[in-house]
């Protein structure tokens, strides 16, 4: 510390004073509530990250932190249902105008959230998610026996580890990527967006991958047990993993353009389709 | 006949049409054919307002579990078996397949939001009262609502109009494509999935457009 | 699976549906649900203007519907029964809650901001070729319920003055009347919306 030079320590002050002021600004707000099971949370955030968080217990949890005195938050409760949203107390945007949520909820609360600006994230639940946004990026993992839908215009969109899942992904020009996603039905919506899927389909469900234009790729394990189309209408199609020809495949199939098979006793169907993209399928 | 008089037989007359007096004043006053004007402006309009939203899948789930709990289904072996959604979707998306072409075009306008055959059909018969209906072909009114769509993003977030119009336009080019691959092929199957899915994106485009309340 | 892709078959029409969800087939629930869940539930939410509610009474007008499945004879069509059925679930919630009736009362929404007087003699056409629908949806949302459920049923359902009576217990003239506040109504909140853009600029 002493051989520090003057124009150091001056800098460190200057670095502790602009943190001090920028922790005044901000205003950090919790509120609480004991909700019954099956309570239903909506958070609607106009600009500013949202978080949500399954948890033991029958306690919802809303830390909603503020930049400026121009945005509040309000939350109420309505019986079973807890909303928090932000309000506008003059018309603003940019760094003003955003709110950092980070929600704590009964993991089989169902959760709806909408934040344009994202990101959204959701982790640990068994409750159903719906998650909107428009730019917004989502993020959801470790979720199980639940519906998740997910739908932005650009935002690009994950999902990790879920299990027994119901998912509905829409997005216009959002990338998708999903990895370890199984349950009895999973579909994938985008127009421009590329589709990765990286796992094994689970045992039995059906899982639909659609774009326009962007690529669809596909990793499975040799163990996947999948009864699985592809088709590009105007793009092509690439296969490595080995599949049985089918007597009767859905559709004609055309070289470069489509192929079907199935592979061990085939218990997951999987419908890749684009119209004008590249879906590629390979073995991991 | 002066314009109150007129107004409060208004009411009873606007969706009939009144009397030679009434009518007569309707012609000579601008202010009370502009008042009709509008009231039919606005009755026109609410027509073609769409059912756009879809409930949470929250709404499902208790529908499901209030049908177990009182035994309105079957049971199989036991358990309750509830095909996944997509394949109840799948199989809703080919009956209509399956249906008359008149039930396709109308799944195709519902999804971009056009109840136009209920105003063909089931409406009131054309009223004597000066009306102002909306006369444009489907395909148009989508322009139209288009240019709202981008003038409401631009009224409520300037921010996000440049995304709006790259999306709008990149969901138009997926309709085009698919209408275009169902022309050369019309038996094509996978063209017409591709279409309804394009006009869904359109629609998730128009819902999140409508759910900026903004201020 | 492959049996279930069995019974999912091709040609499934919503009649045969409609047919194996009186015999109390789950699937067919289903299937229903996902053909008529987004008009049912804009119904509700046009008429409650109120997500919560609407997605109760979504749920409600489906489990009704399911339990007096047994009972469509096909008289009408299917979707207009159900739409039928939902109204009645909208509006019994509605009468619960007490609203309609006191908006039905004339008496009640304050006299000035009813009727036609201010427009006489001043010309004001305003609206023609100038409203869209994102900002009459917005109107209506602000419309008081009572307004809100006739202009709903009437001009974007297509309910008729003598159905809407019917529904609502009162006169075929005071479904009209109210018709007629609600539009004008309407008018005032677009046009004063329209002068608040005008003068922004
Ligand atoms: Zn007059």
């Amino acid at each position: 510390m002493g051989r520090m030079s003057n124009g150091v320590k001056c800098s460190l002050v200057a670095v502790g004073l602009l943190a001090v002021a920028a922790f005044a600004a901000d205003n950090r707000k919790e509120f609480r509530y004991t909700v019954a099971p099956g309570a239903s949370v909506t958070v609607t955030n106009e600009s500013g990250p949202v978080e949500i968080k399954g948890s033991a217990g029958r306690q919802v949890v809303i830390i909603a932190t503020t930049h400026s005195d121009k945005v509040e938050v309000d939350c109420d409760q309505n019986r079973n249902r807890i909303h928090a949203t932000t309000h506008f107390l003059q018309r603003t945007d940019g760094p003003d105008s955003r709110v950092d949520y980070q929600v704590l909820v009964p993991s089989d609360a169902s959760v709806t959230v909408r934040a344009p600006s994202g990101p959204i994230t959701a982790e640990k639940m068994r409750g159903d998610l719906t998650l909107e946004g428009d730019a917004a990026q989502v993020d959801v993992h470790d979720v199980s026996n639940a519906h998740v839908h997910v739908r932005t215009i650009s935002g690009p969109i994950s999902l990790g580890n879920i299990a027994n899942g119901h998912v509905e992904i829409t997005s216009l020009n959002g990338d998708v990527r999903l990895d370890a996603v199984s349950g009895p039905r999973v579909s994938v919506n985008t127009v421009k967006g590329s589709i990765r899927y990286n796992g094994d389909f689970g045992e039995g469900g059906e899982y639909l991958l659609v774009n326009h234009s962007g690529n669809i790729d596909v990793t499975l394990p040799a163990s996947a047990s999948v009864d699985l189309s592809a088709r590009s209408i105007t793009g092509s199609v690439e296969n490595d993993f080995p599949l049985q020809q089918k007597q009767h495949p859905a559709f004609a199939i055309t070289q470069g353009r489509s192929f079907a098979g199935t592979s061990n006793s085939g218990a997951s169907s999987v419908q890749l389709r684009s119209l004008s993209g590249k879906i590629r399928v390979k073995k991991r | 006949m002066n314009c109150a008089e007129f107004q409060e037989v208004l009411p009873d007359i606007i969706e009939s049409g009144g009397n030679p007096e009434e009518e007569a004043h309707l012609k000579s006053c601008a202010v009370c054919s502009d008042l009709v004007q509008d009231l039919r402006y606005i009755a026109d309009t609410a027509k073609l307002l769409l059912p756009m939203r879809d409930p949470s899948p929250r709404v499902w789930t208790g529908i499901r579990g209030a049908l177990q709990r009182e035994g309105l289904v079957r049971p199989l072996a036991g358990t309750v078996r509830f095909r996944p959604q997509a394949a109840a979707v799948l199989s809703q998306r080919r009956w209509v397949r399956g249906g008359s072409m008149l039930a396709v075009a109308a799944l195709l306008l519902f999804a971009i939001g056009i109840i136009w055959l209920r105003n063909n059909s089931t409406r009131q018969p054309q009223p004597a009262v000066t009306a102002r209906v909306p006369a444009a072909a489907p395909a148009a009114a989508a322009d139209d609502d288009d240019a709202q769509m981008l003038n409401f993003v631009q009224h409520k977030s300037p921010a996000l109009l440049a995304t709006y119009r790259e999306n709008l336009e990149s969901v138009n080019a997926y309709i085009r494509d698919a209408r275009r691959r169902i022309e050369q092929d019309p038996n094509d199957m996978g063209a017409h999935d591709h279409l309804i899915r394009a006009y869904d994106e359109k629609a998730l485009l128009y819902e999140m457009a409508m759910a900026r309340s903004g201020e | 699976m492959a049996q279930a892709k069995k019974s999912a078959g091709p040609g499934l029409s919503e009649a045969e549906a409609i047919d194996r969800a009186q015999r109390g087939d789950a699937e067919s629930f289903e299937a229903l649900y996902a053909l008529h869940k987004r008009r049912v539930y804009s119904l509700c939410l046009r008429m409650t203007g109120n997500t919560a509610e609407a997605e109760d009474l979504t749920q409600e007008a489906f489990l009704q519907l399911y339990r007096k499945i047994a009972t469509f004879r096909g008289e009408s069509a299917f979707s207009t029964w159900l739409h039928r059925l939902a109204v009645n679930v909208v509006l019994m919630h509605l009468r619960k809650k007490g609203l309609p009736e006191v908006s039905l009362e004339e008496s009640l929404e304050p006299q000035q901001e009813d009727g036609p007087r201010k427009d006489i003699g001043t010309r004001d056409r305003v609206l023609a070729g100038s409203i869209d629908r994102l900002n009459l949806e917005r109107a209506i949302e602000s419309l008081p319920p009572g307004y809100r459920i006739i202009f709903v049923l009437h001009d974007v359902e297509g309910y008729e003055h003598n159905e809407i009576a019917e529904m609502m217990g009162c006169s075929i003239g005071n479904s009209k009347s109210q018709l007629h506040k609600a539009r004008m109504k309407l008018r005032d909140l677009l046009s004063v919306n329209r002068a608040e853009k005008a003068a922004r600029r």
